[in-house]
């Protein structure tokens, strides 16, 4: 077999190494030739997401982050939403009918300390597909560094307190230890009576128990049955008859409002007026009713005049008997 | 424009001459240094107005590339085993979760690893070689045969190699990085039981990675074919002059590697940040 010439040689470990070369930027990109759909995911704080990183949905690669920029907040002129940044996510084309519009995109990460990638729950199969160059609003990673911060602060206050009022905790402790051992003592003292305490405490226990029994027998018997029974009747009653009488009543309230709405500033003075003039009329009356029961004038002698009756009561017997003397006098 | 006489004026001496005018450190390292420089800027002037042998470049290519292959795989495959062993035995006893060692390793291979560690055993293979044989050259006064034809030396002996140098030490040292990525990847997943499919994933390497990791390979691939040319150029007293001279281009090569490499990785933090 020929052996290759010194520049075939050359040429072909150029080649084996470009070709390495070429392969690895391939990995790195490719989307150099990978043809893919974009989507905009925007964040307050997407973590370590970095540019590159793969886009999983259940753990399966379908595409990668294009790039995270920084928006700072400003107002985005397509969304009109205010978001700090924004991750271009680039997605295989395969997968555009697989991601829905109530998909949720969320940062995790590949292990403990693995890198940040962004993982797609696609959402409901039922409704529409999200489409391509998509803004979609992301659902920030739990922000560790704000959890340590908050928990040193924390810590540090419970430190600052310790030691700020460390004669203070001391006298708390102190007092705390000293009200143990009175109570030891106390228990060891008069054990006997805790004893006798506890078993009364057991006893009123177990009367009380039988009470409740008992209050649940009566309210579990036929009269509060009954009772019972005829007030949900009763309510029923009112409850079937309440919304004509509230109509009715309504009813007479709006025509009061209405009769009430009608009268003005002058029928307010005509009806004072009338007033008044109704009680002067009651005053006289009531004047006359107490001459009248004086037996003073006509209507009062032949109200109050028991003779003047007598004789009116006569002589309308007499006229009974004979009726000519109406017309004749003897 | 400098002439040829004037890099070329130390070969000519005679050892007693050399003795006499033994200069101080400092004066030695800024000659050096000058040396250097000249030769520099002589190799770029004639890369663009050269007269090379047709061929020349090709037949540098196959012995700086080609025959350096094997061993920069062997070690290249040895260095990244060692290094992902390594990387795994601290990480573990930090977090027993070696899901992003991959990556890592990946990143810190591209980066620095295969660039600068793998440029080492390249200057030592390469340097000591273009030193030895321009030395040999110098002392048996090829090269100024040359000079008497009115051609330069830096043309015909260094721009070659120097181009060469270039070009397959950026190949040897990519597919050195493969190699090494090969080899951790078998530790990682016999020794560590790592998910091959964990393992390979470059989501970590920027394109701004692997664009540092080209300039430095490009880089010390010019800078070993420099330094080793000026210490070949700048050899006399014989076999044994040849052999400080391999001596010293190694040690140069290497020296001079290292720096550049702090001076690349630390302009490479701010241009490509990690």
């Amino acid at each position: 077999m020929k052996s290759l010439s010194l520049e075939a040689r050359v040429g072909l470990l150029i080649l084996v190494a470009v070709g390495l070369l070429g392969a690895f930027v391939f990995t790195l990109n490719p989307s150099l030739i990978e043809e893919g759909y974009l989507v905009y995911v925007d964040f307050n704080n997407p973590g370590g997401l970095k540019g590159g990183a793969p886009v999983n949905i259940g753990g399966i690669r379908i595409g990668r982050i294009e790039g995270v920029d920084y928006l700072g907040g400003k107002e985005d002129p397509i969304t009109k939403r205010r978001p700090m940044i924004r991750v271009r996510a680039r997605i295989n084309r395969e997968y555009l009918d697989t991601i829905y519009e109530d998909a949720r995109f969320y940062v995790t990460s590949t292990s403990i300390v693995g890198e940040s990638i962004m993982a797609i729950d696609p959402g409901d199969p039922r409704k529409e597909p999200l489409g391509e160059n998509a803004y979609v609003i992301g659902i920030d990673p739990p922000r560790m560094d704000l959890a340590f911060a908050k928990a040193y602060e924390l810590l540090e206050t419970i430190s600052s307190l310790l030691v700020d009022n460390r004669e203070d905790l001391e006298g708390l402790v102190k007092n705390a230890s000293s009200l143990l051992g009175s109570l030891n003592e106390i228990m060891t003292k008069h054990g006997d009576r805790v004893d006798r305490i506890i078993e009364n405490v057991e006893s009123i226990s177990d009367e009380a128990n039988e009470l409740v029994a008992g209050a649940n027998k009566i309210v579990n018997g036929p009269r509060v049955a009954r009772i019972l029974r005829n007030v949900d009747e009763s309510l029923a009653v009112v409850n079937r008859d309440i919304d004509p009488i509230m109509k009715d009543v309504r009813s007479i309230t709006h025509k009061v409002d209405d009769a009430l709405d009608m009268i003005g500033p002058k029928q307010q003075e005509q009806v004072k007026s009338i007033l008044e003039d109704g009680a002067a009329i009651a005053a006289d009356a009531k004047a006359m009713v107490s001459h009248i029961r004086q037996g003073r004038g006509t209507v009062g002698a032949i109200l109050m005049d028991e003779a003047m009756y007598d004789d009116i009561q006569e002589m309308l017997r007499d006229l009974k008997h004979n009726p000519w003397k109406l017309f004749w006098r003897e | 424009m400098t002439t040829a006489t004037e890099t070329n004026a130390m070969p000519t001496k005679t050892d007693a001459e050399a003795e006499v005018r033994k200069p101080g450190a400092f004066q030695f390292y800024a000659e050096e240094l000058s040396d250097l420089l000249r030769v520099t800027i002589r190799t770029f002037y004639y890369i663009v107005r050269g007269k090379r042998e047709k061929g020349d470049v090709i037949r540098q290519c196959f012995e700086i590339g080609n025959k350096s292959m094997f061993f920069m795989a062997v070690t290249m495959a040895f260095i990244g085993a060692i290094v992902l062993f390594q990387m795994c035995m601290q990480a573990k006893r930090i977090i027993p979760d070696l899901t992003m060692i991959g990556g890592m390793y990946a990143k810190l291979l591209i980066r620095e690893l295969a660039p600068s560690v793998g440029a080492m055993p390249f200057a030592t293979r390469v340097g000591a070689g273009i030193a030895a044989e321009i030395g040999s050259m110098v002392v048996t006064e090829q090269t100024d045969a040359l000079r008497m034809s009115g051609a330069d030396p830096v043309d015909y002996l260094v721009v070659p190699r120097f181009v060469a140098s270039v070009i397959m030490g950026t190949i040897v040292l990519v597919l050195g990085a493969g190699i090494a990525y090969g080899a951790g990847f078998v530790v990682g997943v016999t020794t560590f039981d790592i998910n091959p499919n964990t393992f390979i994933n470059f989501t970590s390497v920027k394109g701004g990675d692997v664009a540092l990791g080209l300039i430095k390979c490009v880089c010390y691939g010019g800078i070993i074919a420099l330094v080793s040319s000026q210490r070949g150029l700048r050899t006399f007293g014989g076999s044994e002059g040849v052999g400080i001279a391999t001596t010293q281009a190694v040690v140069g090569s290497l020296f001079a590697v290292i720096v550049a490499n702090f001076i690349l990785s630390s302009v490479g933090h701010f241009v490509f940040p990690p």
